[in-house]
């Protein structure tokens, strides 16, 4: 997982070492733990039975957001506080003929629609009739009335028109549709 | 700006006996995330005020924790800053205040020693939205002793008897102010928030030292109005007065109105700054029902929440139903629980099963820590 333990000690002796070496690409997995491997260091490894997952696509950081809507994956709680930076808003409104299902919501939002399988960010506004699935929807994004958003995620305050359709259902050979930060999409064109 | 703000904590908490039971008025929840004194000092930083004076009387335990530092709210500072006093437990002027400006007196000192031109005073059981700016502008302009900011309204819309209400002459001068009268009509209300010149208010608690006065409204306010140059600043947008429970529960509902909202937090004088406590967003599970409620960060819903206020970790189980209600922080509703038209404190453990009814114009309290 790239996560070390060292005395302090023998990792400058090691990183001297390494410093010296010539033509060493002075990576920790290549170079630096084989080098006191050679040199009968005590070495132990820590077994991690927790969440891990490494988020550096598209499709791992959909299904990183998915996995805290599961039963036994990933939980966020009090007992373990991710600390962040936070908006001064209020706690989130949801409207007389909202649903909200299988979905988290942060502080600030206000959905109207209808939300499905979602994660739904501090300053999310969601209109009437709106429908938003298996999606991400990053902060201070403004989906109007009637829109309809599937398999996406929707980067930061992107502003989407009335009655747009973006994404398509999830399924076997749906892809995940990306929308950029700031992105203003309306009826004149734009990513449908 | 060149202004101090005191705070008053509680000055009426006698008609507040259930939430400021064990804590300061300044120090009630509400809103979902906030805690009153929230909003006063809110305005008071929004409006570029740097030092605050928050004076406690008693109970002030939860108020402390809430406040801290003040770096929720930019006032940990080198230069000016929050602080709280609260009274002296022995030697000269000990004891709790026997009024507003009692309390004053006691605080002299401190009054003395900053170095500000105005004073803004406030109380903690009021919810608007103002600039103080405009305020202190106003008064420069009718050079007043003292400005008191008011709003029109009727009477009978409130249930609340703690008023004082002020008439005008046509410039705007106070030529008749009335403490807590009983009375119905259109009235301006006093919002319990008043200007002064810092040198003006030391010579109004210098002679309430030798007169032995110790009540603002009725000493200074009513009985001077004729001697004094008592000008009132209209203030018209959204008011709340928290005085009674059941103007708390009324006035939490009114948050459920989605421009009652945009007003109050989303306001061109600034956001409403609240002690940040980094919960996860809230979780709603497959079967929650959820409609026109405001629901803090840490929830888990797992069942039916209608027409409520839930803070921050508040847990709603399966099959669960909670209508018309206001759920403080760590409060549980157990499965099959259903609730409606109850106002929970912090820590509420409700059990399986249980049936708990009020009704909205008289909701069931259930204390901080209790079980059902």
């Amino acid at each position: 997982m790239g996560i070390y333990v060292f005395k302090w000690s023998k990792l400058k002796k090691y990183l001297e070492i390494d410093d010296k070496t010539p033509g060493s690409s002075s990576d920790f997995g290549k170079d630096v733990i084989p080098l006191m491997l050679r040199a009968n260091e005590k070495m132990y490894a820590y077994k991690f039975n927790g969440y891990w997952k490494d988020v550096g696509t598209i499709d791992s950081l959909w299904q990183a957001n998915m996995d805290l809507l599961g039963e036994n994956s990933f939980e966020l709680s009090d007992d373990w506080i991710i600390y962040s930076r936070h908006a001064e808003k209020p706690p989130h409104y949801v409207g007389k003929d909202a649903v909200i299902n299988n979905s988290i919501v942060s502080e600030g939002a206000v959905i109207l629609g209808a939300v499905e399988n979602s994660i739904i960010f501090s300053g999310v506004i969601i209109g009437e009739n709106a429908v938003v699935r298996d999606s991400v929807i990053m902060a201070d994004v403004e989906i109007n009335k009637n829109c309809v958003i599937n398999y996406s995620i929707i980067d930061e305050m992107v502003k989407i028109g009335a009655n747009l359709k973006i994404g398509r259902p999830m399924g076997e050979d749906s892809e995940i549709t990306v929308i950029p930060r700031e992105s203003v999409i309306n009826n004149m064109g734009g990513i449908i | 700006m060149n202004a101090l703000g005191i705070i008053f904590s509680d000055m009426r908490d006698w008609s507040m006996t259930e939430l400021a039971s064990h804590r300061s008025v300044a120090a009630i929840p509400f809103g979902g995330r906030y805690r009153l004194i929230d909003f006063p000092l809110s305005n008071m930083v929004n409006s570029g005020i740097n030092k605050v004076y928050l004076i406690t009387s008693s109970n002030y335990r939860s108020l402390m924790e809430h406040v801290g530092s003040g770096k929720d709210w930019d006032l940990s500072r080198k230069n000016g800053g929050i602080l709280t006093i609260p009274p002296y437990s022995a030697g000269e002027n000990h004891g709790l205040y026997q009024g507003r400006l009692d309390a004053l007196k006691r605080v002299l000192d401190y009054i003395k020693s900053s170095k500000e031109s105005y004073v803004v005073l406030s109380d903690s059981d009021m919810i608007y939205d103002i600039n103080y700016n405009k305020v202190i502008k106003y008064h420069e302009e009718k050079n007043s002793d003292i400005t008191a900011v008011y709003i029109k309204t009727d009477i009978n819309k409130s249930d609340s008897i703690h008023k004082i209400l002020y008439e005008f002459d046509e410039d705007g001068r106070a030529d008749d102010i009335l403490v807590y009268p009983v009375t119905n009509g259109n009235y301006n209300i006093g919002l319990n928030t008043w200007v002064m010149n810092k040198e003006f208010l030391e010579s109004l608690i210098y002679d309430a030292i030798a007169r032995n006065y110790k009540d603002f409204s009725f000493d200074v306010l009513s009985a001077r109005v004729h001697s004094l140059r008592i000008y009132g600043y209209e203030y018209s947008g959204f008011f709340a007065h928290i005085d009674s429970l059941q103007s708390y529960y009324e006035n939490s509902m009114k948050l459920l109105n989605m421009d009652t909202l945009k007003s109050i937090f989303y306001s061109n004088t600034g956001p409403i700054y609240t002690k940040t406590k980094d919960s996860a967003p809230t979780k709603y599970c497959k079967d929650a029902i959820i409609k026109n409620s405001l629901i803090a960060n840490g929830c888990i819903i797992e069942g039916t929440v209608e027409n409520s206020i839930l803070f921050r970790d508040v847990k709603v189980g399966k099959n669960a139903v909670v209508k018309n209600s206001i759920i403080m922080q760590h409060g549980r509703i157990s499965d099959n629980a259903n609730i409606n038209s109850i106002i929970t404190d912090t820590y509420a453990f409700v059990n399986k099963d249980r049936v708990l009814l009020g009704y909205s114009n008289c909701p069931f309290f259930i204390k901080k820590n209790s079980v059902v």
